[in-house]
């Protein structure tokens, strides 16, 4: 799920590149915004945001067509891949987290 | 005992100038016959603009060999990885003053100059060093056709461009003499030993 739907931009590793993708390893910004995450993965993100003290100002578009149990399983993955040492996401917390953005 | 130590010697050096012969890079493409003489294929002559509205032809590149690579701005899928692999090919050559890095985009309609410098300044490479370039479409397409590369467009594909992701190392003449794959990061080795073996080349042979 995350090589077909994140990894064109962000990469296998999660690394990003340059000031253009950020990068996913280790995010302060996943970590301190994980209410938001799912939101992310569905609507996209836009305007100038700092991850790991380096300003991005792009745009990465939403993935309308990915169910909350895909996003679900994405965020898990992530966490557990990149280490980022958070509690797995319950289902129904993924759901509770994509209403703030409906 | 001597002589048996100059045997020795003898066939090493014999050996290693062997390995040396074989490590010359082949030169890529078609040969064309013209007028009976068998010629290696080549980059024909080219004008494109870069990141600062500076012209950059097959002439300013004589001096130089070059790593060139296609992509777009706007790309979703193989592109960033491509650039990951330029980028890393870029720290290994960038004080390195005869290899220079080109990429054409193929969306110029979208990436023009400004979009290009935004670009490049976030990547965070020399613009001197790197040339992001852009111009007319078919001029685009036709060169990287003579890349070996595929740009052909594609509605179906994500952002409706399909196109290849190799990375191309061509000499100071116009020859292409290596070239990997910029989405898989294995090939990427071999491919920045090609360029010191080039490089070399040149600094054997003045
Ligand atoms: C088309 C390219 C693209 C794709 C595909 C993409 N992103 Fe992004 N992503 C971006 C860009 C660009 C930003 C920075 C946005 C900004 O500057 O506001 C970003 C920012 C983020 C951020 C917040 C910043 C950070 O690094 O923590 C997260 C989290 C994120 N993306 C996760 C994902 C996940 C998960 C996927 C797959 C479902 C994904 N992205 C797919 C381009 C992309």
């Amino acid at each position: 799920m995350y090589e077909f739907h994140c990894a064109g931009c962000h990469l296998e590793d999660g690394t990003g590149l340059g000031e253009i993708y950020p990068p996913l390893t280790k995010s302060d910004y996943v970590i301190e915004n994980i209410k938001d995450f799912a939101c992310i993965i569905s609507k996209g993100i836009r305007g100038p945001i700092t991850v790991d003290g380096i300003e991005y100002n792009e745009e990465m578009p939403g993935n309308k067509g990915l169910t909350p149990v895909e996003i679900s399983n994405i965020i898990n993955y992530m966490n557990h891949t990149f280490d980022y040492g958070l509690a797995p996401q319950q289902l129904h917390e993924t759901k509770e987290y994509l209403k703030r953005c409906e | 005992m001597s002589r048996i130590i100059l045997f020795v010697v003898a066939s090493l050096l014999l050996f290693t100038a062997c390995k040396e012969e074989s490590r010359i890079l082949p030169k890529y493409g078609f040969e064309d016959v013209v007028d009976g003489d068998t010629l290696n294929h080549k980059i024909p002559p080219f004008e494109f603009i870069n990141q600062d509205s500076q012209l950059v032809s097959n002439e300013s590149l004589s001096d130089f060999i070059y790593v060139s690579d296609f992509f777009f701005i706007h790309c979703p899928t193989i592109c960033p990885k491509v650039k990951k692999q330029m980028l890393k090919i870029y720290d290994k050559y960038e004080d390195e003053s005869m290899v220079k890095f080109v990429s054409h985009t193929i969306d110029p309609k979208r990436d023009d100059v400004s979009a290009l410098k935004d670009f490049s300044t976030k990547l965070g490479v020399d613009h001197d060093k790197w040339y992001f370039l852009t111009g007319e479409k078919d001029e685009i397409y036709d060169i990287a056709d003579d890349y070996f590369n595929i740009a052909i467009e594609d509605e179906t594909a994500p952002e409706g461009f399909d196109h290849s992701g190799k990375i191309i190392l061509t000499d100071k003449e116009g020859h292409i003499r290596a070239f990997c794959e910029g989405t898989d990061p294995e090939t990427i080795p071999q491919f920045i030993k090609d360029v010191s073996t080039l490089i070399d080349e040149y600094r054997q042979t003045p």
